[in-house]
């Protein structure tokens, strides 16, 4: 009788602990401003090189190469962006919040590579 | 539209769960005569972890279970990374403890996204001879993903970290040699990344709820040997290309105390709802990877 008890308590209390700790929220994104012009070299580099390479992962070994002087042709070539459809590009897909590589950037970070595709994904 | 699905998806399943858990205690208390003279089939899975999926198998009561699951990097870059050994991983590293027969908890900590997940799982009612006719379970989790509030957005809210999953599972023992599972899942994001602007700007349109489906069948081959397959997909899509679908095919060595499962499967996430929401790998264009789950049990 007591472990049934204890049992349906149990059961009570996680059954309150997840219907109170349920939401639906959705990320909110810094708004960058369009008309800042994102530069590659400057700005998407140096998020790959701290972030992709600096763990030996994107470095030549793990694709797409996110090496200084061989991202940019990574991604092109290996049609991991998507200029008609930013937000479908699967290096944006994989930066933005819950992405498999979310570990490794911020979601602002995310935000200004999604620019970076939106302006046109220039080698600039 | 989109908002009223979830709430539909989350009262089926609930009256789903009612509902079977209720056949349960009517049968019991109706038929425990008749009950008690049928044996128990034995359980058809030898582990209640099965690739990406989980099984109605408990461990014998007040066992404790260690798990280990790994998964490689994706195959495709062949001798580049050694089909992804040498690509990048992700590993779960878990402890069961069956409280009863038909009670399992768990602890869990994952590599990708830090997620730290409680679990449980309750077998309610067993296949018997001559008798009922399959073992059903369900089981549930509650994860809490633990990277750095920067990678949730800048709105952040602690309750942003939790996802959960709850599974109905139906199984049977055909033969001694063949069973089959079939599921049907609610899995729930408390924070996904959204459509927020009218102007297209974010367009992930993900719902923080989905319903997955899956089946899984074991064929013995050897007393210790088994060829192994699974298959699950989610119900709703979204409009950029996730989740796919996942699939895999291997082999289980087990004995009384291990089981050891190597295998190809697509999805890297591990916990059931990482699968059934932000499986990144297509199946069908051979994106798959290499596997392995290791469970030793001890019992008290």
């Amino acid at each position: 009788m007591q472990k049934k008890i204890f049992g349906g308590l149990l059961v009570f209390l996680i059954g309150v602990l997840i219907i109170t700790s349920c939401a639906k929220d959705t990320v909110v994104h810094a708004q960058i401003n369009p008309n800042l012009k994102i530069s590659f070299k400057d700005t998407i580099q140096p998020i790959f090189t701290a972030g992709c390479t600096a763990s030996f992962c994107h470095s030549g070994t793990v694709t797409p190469n996110l090496q200084t002087g061989q991202a940019y042709n990574s991604l092109k070539s290996g049609n991991y962006i998507n200029t008609g459809s930013p937000a479908q590009s699967i290096i944006y897909t994989e930066m933005a919040p819950g992405g498999g590589m979310s570990s490794h950037c911020t979601a602002n970070q995310a935000d200004l590579v999604l620019e970076w595709i939106k302006q046109g994904a220039l080698d600039n | 539209m989109h908002k009223f699905i979830p709430v539909f998806m989350k009262k089926f399943l609930f009256g789903l769960i009612f509902f079977f858990t209720s056949v349960g205690t009517v049968f019991a208390q109706d038929s425990i005569p008749a009950i008690t003279k049928k044996t128990l089939v034995k359980a058809p899975f030898e582990s209640g972890y099965f690739i990406d999926d989980q099984t109605v198998a408990l461990p014998p009561a007040h066992s404790l279970q260690l798990i280990i699951q790994h998964r490689f990097g994706t195959i495709q870059n062949g001798w580049t990374d050694l089909a992804g050994i040498w690509g990048v991983s992700n590993i779960r590293f878990g402890l069961d403890f069956t409280i009863n027969k038909n009670v399992l908890i768990g602890l869990g900590t994952t590599k990708n996204k830090r997620i730290q997940d409680l679990q449980l799982k309750y077998t309610f009612l067993r296949q018997r001879k001559g008798g009922f006719p399959f073992t059903m379970a369900v089981y549930g989790n509650m994860a809490i993903n633990c990277l750095n509030k920067s990678s949730f957005g800048i709105d952040f809210k602690s309750r942003d970290r939790f996802s959960y999953y709850g599974e109905l599972m139906i199984a049977r023992r055909f033969f001694k040699m063949f069973s089959v599972q079939v599921g049907i899942a609610w899995v729930h994001y408390n924070i996904v990344d959204s459509a927020i602007t009218k102007q297209d700007w974010h367009v992930n349109s993900m719902y923080n709820d989905n319903l997955q489906i899956s089946g899984i069948g074991r064929l013995k081959i050897s007393p210790q040997t088994s060829i192994i397959a699974t298959y699950s997909q989610s119900v709703l899509t979204y409009l950029n290309r996730r989740p796919w679908p996942n699939a895999g095919l291997g082999i289980e060595i087990s004995t009384s105390t291990h089981t050891f499962q190597v295998y190809f499967a697509a999805a890297q996430g591990i916990i059931p709802q990482e699968v059934a929401f932000y499986n990144d790998n297509n199946p069908y264009n051979g994106v798959i990877l290499i596997g392995f789950n290791i469970t030793r049990l001890w019992t008290f």
